[in-house]
C-alpha cells in the first residue's frame, strides 16, 4: 500500500515538474488592444477663430488638396467603410460585378490598388505612388446596414449657438452641487452609461442639448461605465478645450460637439 | 494481468497529473499571440483557472484594432481524450451585423478519441442551428446550416454564398491548406 502511494506521489511530483518545464517555454502575458484614453476628442471643430489663425488654416488647406488631386475612380463603387484614417475597412465592387462585394482592410490591395486611407465619406486607394479617390454610393435602400452605420456615426448636432464658456465651466468646478440642481442622472444597470432622468428647464444643460431619456454613453473618448470614469473627467475638465458628448437617444448614437471659449 | 493493469492505471494517472498541473493560463496567452498574428486580439477578459478547466469571461473582440464582438463566456476542458471549448453568448458588432444576425447563443467544439480525425462544431443563433466538421488531416472544414426565418429574409445576399441542399439547408466547404 506505502509502495502505491509513493509511486502516486512520484507521479504527481513528476507531473508537476513537466508542467513546470513548460512553462518556462510559454508566455508569461496575453495580449491586450491598448485604447488611448485622453480627454481630447477624435476631432476638433474648426472655428472661425482657428481659421484666422493662418498656419492652422495652410496646414488643413494643404490637406484638402492633395486629397482633392486624387483622380476619381469611376469602375469601382464603394459600398460601406467602416473606421477612420488607418484603422478600419472599405467594402468595394467592381461596377461590373456590383453584387460581388470585397472587404479591404487598410494596407490591402484590391484590383491592384492599394487602400490606403479611409475618409468620413470615401477612400484613398494608392497604385503606382498615384492617389486615387472613391466615394461612397449614395444609396436609398434602408436594408444597406453599413451605410446606415456610417450615416448613424455621423450624426453630429451642431450646437453652434451653445458653446461652452470657461466661465459656466469654472462656476460648475466651484459650486458642484449646482450641477446636480440642474441635471439628474442615474447609472444604467448594466453599466452602459448614465440616463438624464431630469433636466432644468432654460438651464445651462438644457440649452446643451441634453435632454430627458439620454443615456450619456461616452465623453471626450472616455467610455463611462463607472462613477471613477466620470470623475476622471471631472478632474481634467479645466485643461479641455473641446468638449465630445455621446448620447443614446431613441436608440440612435448623437455626438454632441462643443467648443469651451 | 495485474501488472499491466497497474501500468495502465499509472499511466491514465500520469496523464491526468500533467492535464492538471499544465499552465493553462499561460497556453492561452500563447494562443492570444498567435491571433495576434492574425490580426485578431482578446482584450479586457476575465481568466479562471482551476482543475482541467479554463475559464474566459467577459472578452472583447478586436479585429484590425475594430471591437468585433463580444464574448460572455468561453470554457475550455482539456481531458486529452475528450476536449471541448464552449464559447456561449456572442455579441457581433456593426460590421458584421450587416452580413449576419449579431447574436449568437453557443458555438461548442468537441474532440474526442473515438472520433480522432475529427474536431465537431455546433453552435445555434439568431441564424439558426450550424454543425460544421473539420478535418485534421486534410484541414476541410464542411458547414451545414438550418437558417432561422430572420436568416432567409434579411440576409440574403449571405446565404447565396452556400450551397442549398434538397432539405432545405445550406453548406458550405472550405480548405485551409
Amino acid at each position: 500500500m506505502i509502495q502505491i502511494l509513493i509511486k502516486i506521489l512520484t507521479i504527481v511530483i513528476v507531473a508537476k515538474f513537466i508542467s513546470l518545464v513548460i512553462l518556462i517555454f510559454l508566455p508569461k502575458d496575453g495580449v491586450e488592444q491598448s485604447i488611448e484614453t485622453n480627454f481630447t476628442p477624435k476631432y476638433h471643430r474648426i472655428s472661425f477663430k482657428n481659421m484666422l489663425d493662418s498656419s492652422k488654416y495652410k496646414q488643413i488647406e494643404t490637406k484638402k488638396t492633395t486629397y482633392e488631386a486624387g483622380i476619381v475612380l469611376k469602375n469601382m463603387i464603394l459600398k460601406g467603410l467602416y473606421g477612420s484614417n488607418s484603422n478600419g475597412f472599405a467594402i468595394i465592387a467592381l461596377k461590373s460585378k456590383p453584387d460581388e462585394t470585397s472587404i479591404i482592410s487598410v494596407g490591402e490591395d484590391f484590383q491592384g490598388y492599394e487602400l490606403k486611407n479611409i475618409l468620413k465619406q470615401s477612400i484613398i486607394l494608392v497604385k503606382n505612388s498615384k492617389e486615387y479617390i472613391l466615394k461612397i454610393k449614395k444609396s436609398k435602400s434602408k436594408d444597406n446596414a453599413t451605410i446606415d452605420y456610417v450615416k448613424k456615426k455621423e450624426n453630429i448636432q451642431d450646437i453652434d449657438k451653445n458653446n461652452i464658456s470657461k466661465k459656466d465651466i469654472n462656476y460648475y468646478i466651484s459650486n458642484p452641487k449646482s450641477i446636480w440642481k440642474d441635471i439628474s442622472i442615474v447609472q444604467l444597470k448594466d453599466k452602459s452609461g448614465f440616463k438624464i432622468t431630469r433636466i432644468k428647464k432654460g438651464s445651462k444643460m438644457d440649452r446643451l442639448g441634453l435632454k430627458k431619456g439620454d443615456v450619456i454613453i461616452k465623453a471626450n473618448n472616455i467610455e463611462l461605465t463607472s462613477i471613477k470614469n466620470v470623475m476622471k473627467l471631472y478632474k481634467n475638465i479645466k485643461d479641455i478645450t473641446a468638449m465630445e458628448i455621446v448620447v443614446l437617444r431613441n436608440n440612435t448614437e448623437v455626438e454632441l460637439m462643443y467648443e469651451i471659449d | 494481468m495485474v501488472k499491466v493493469l497497474k501500468i495502465i492505471g499509472f499511466s491514465l494517472f500520469f496523464i491526468a497529473s500533467i492535464m492538471f498541473f499544465l499552465p493553462k493560463t499561460n497556453f492561452y496567452y500563447l494562443v492570444e499571440n498567435e491571433l495576434k498574428k492574425q490580426n485578431i486580439v482578446i482584450s479586457n477578459e476575465t481568466i479562471i483557472e482551476s482543475g482541467f478547466k479554463l475559464d474566459i469571461k467577459d472578452a472583447d473582440v478586436f479585429f484590425n484594432s475594430i471591437k468585433s464582438a463580444k464574448v460572455k463566456d468561453i470554457e475550455i476542458t482539456s481531458l486529452l481524450f475528450y476536449n471541448s471549448v464552449d464559447i456561449t453568448d456572442v455579441k457581433l458588432y456593426a460590421l458584421a451585423g450587416s452580413f449576419f444576425p449579431t447574436k449568437i447563443q453557443n458555438i461548442t467544439f468537441r474532440y474526442t478519441i473515438l472520433n480522432p480525425l475529427n474536431i465537431n462544431i455546433n453552435a445555434n443563433g439568431g441564424f439558426g442551428k450550424a454543425k460544421a466538421t473539420f478535418s485534421i488531416v486534410d484541414k476541410r472544414l464542411h458547414l451545414t446550416i438550418n437558417p432561422s426565418k430572420k436568416m432567409l429574409k434579411r440576409y440574403k445576399k449571405t446565404l447565396r454564398f452556400l450551397t442549398k441542399n434538397k432539405d432545405g439547408a445550406y453548406s458550405y466547404d472550405t480548405n485551409f491548406n
